[in-house]
């Protein structure tokens, strides 16, 4: 298929600017059996997110007698993508899980739960470009619906180089024919963003154009940060009320 | 009315608070590391999480299976803690003391709990992780029968195998075979 104009009259395909987000729906507490869960929409990605933990590590040698293990699973669903994907993990899921895992692993305070396991567990239940910053996400705010001691609030975004232009979130066909795509995350405490907690790189920007994204993803960060807060907030309000009834 | 924190959000200074639960120092400086709401007591700083992690400490009823018995001792994998629908972080293996059985002598530990047997006891030690199941509601909660394996029921002071016939003495709670604990 010919690639299509990305941008027309300085809009993107969507209507949107280059330095806008697509809208962010996020529930908390959304699975009863789960000690922490996150469903999130990120225009059209759809997401669900479930923590389990800290508990026991099986098999027992994969304990670590220091610290707690975090293990994280990123998963699409065979009904996520036009053509069906096929089920199970593949090279592309495992190597999200990783880089994302390690985006997580120095926020979560290992330390306080020796040889015990933190699962995380996200599934993506209708993709749409940008599904591991949606993931992370979604994962972070089901990590401290768990209660799970952090450090601070993970928060990612993805930018792009679109027809010459640097744009934020992506959306599938922003992704598929344009020039690069740049997925960051950012470790935020105390309304400030810290460092930058991943950091992935998919075709070709140059210095000033990679600076620029990074510049351009703080400034989603902190939008989808307030978002985050927000849900978190609605969800232990509404638990207010009923206590209070 | 107490403010609501989350991860990250700065609560304070070192030389303010005594860091409580949920609260972290790094550089003279106190944050959050949960969501929650801040109380502060007597110095002591911490955060009333929303959702709470269980801690096993003295005086908690637990649940617990018996993963081995030994002369006068029994071993206890503490699975959950009473009042929490939540798996435990890695605590490791409880002890039984044959003294802390119940209040009367037994001689044979193995005629109060036995292998695979599913039992209520309340910590009296959180340090060395001992038990005691001294209470009327404490004891076997659920137990098979060492012949043939299938589930007992209870007959008075003692539990029948209905498959074999078997009969066996425990240290029963007064909720076993309800389901309830």
């Amino acid at each position: 298929m010919e690639k299509p104009k990305l941008i027309i009259n300085g809009k993107r395909l969507d209507g949107r600017d280059f330095e806008e987000l697509r809208p962010i729906k996020i529930q908390v507490d959304v699975l009863k059996r789960a000690d922490g869960s996150c469903y999130l929409e990120m225009g059209k990605n759809k997401i669900i997110a479930a923590v389990y933990g800290p508990r026991e590590v099986h098999p027992r040698h994969l304990q670590d007698p220091s610290k707690a293990v975090i293990r994280y699973r990123y998963n699409m669903a065979p009904f996520s993508v036009e053509e069906r994907k096929k089920p199970g993990p593949d090279r592309r899921s495992i190597e999200i899980s990783k880089v994302s895992r390690e985006a997580l692993e120095p926020v979560i305070m290992k330390e306080l739960f020796p040889r015990s396991g933190i699962d995380v567990f996200v599934e993506v239940l209708q993709a749409d470009a940008g599904t591991r910053t949606a993931c992370l996400n979604a994962a972070s705010v089901a990590l401290i619906d768990a209660g799970v001691m952090m450090k601070g609030i993970i928060t990612s975004v993805a930018v792009a180089k679109v027809d010459g232009h640097i744009v934020l979130d992506p959306m599938k066909e922003e992704d598929f024919y344009g020039e690069a795509d740049l997925p960051v995350a950012f470790l935020i405490r105390n309304d400030k963003i810290e460092s930058i907690a991943l950091l992935q790189m998919d075709g070709k920007m140059s210095v000033d154009e990679v600076k620029e994204g990074i510049k351009l993803a703080k400034k989603g960060a902190m939008q989808i940060y307030k978002l985050q807060r927000e849900a978190i907030m609605k969800k232990y309000m509404e638990d207010e009320e009923k206590e209070e009834v | 009315m107490n403010k609501f924190v989350m991860p990250g959000d700065k609560l304070s200074y070192a030389e303010e608070y005594i860091t409580g639960e949920g609260v972290y120092e790094e550089n003279g400086v106190l944050f959050a590391a949960v969501a929650g709401k801040v109380v502060i007591e007597e110095k002591i700083i911490k955060i009333v999480p929303v959702k709470e992690i269980p801690k096993i400490s003295k005086g908690d009823v637990v649940l617990g299976k018996i993963v081995d018995v030994r002369n006068s001792i029994a071993l206890v994998e503490i699975v959950r803690k009473k009042g929490f629908d939540r798996d435990l972080a890695h605590t490791g293996l409880a002890a039984l003391h044959i003294s802390n059985v119940q209040n009367d002598y037994i001689k044979d530990l193995s005629t109060a709990v036995r292998y695979m047997d599913i039992i209520k006891a309340r910590v009296i030690d959180e340090n060395k992780l001992t038990l005691s199941t001294k209470e009327a509601d404490m004891g076997v909660l659920k137990s098979i029968c060492s012949v043939c394996k299938s589930p007992m029921i209870r007959e008075g002071d003692l539990l029948k195998c209905p498959n074999c016939g078997n009969v066996e003495t425990r240290k029963i709670s007064k909720d076993y075979g309800t389901g309830k604990w």
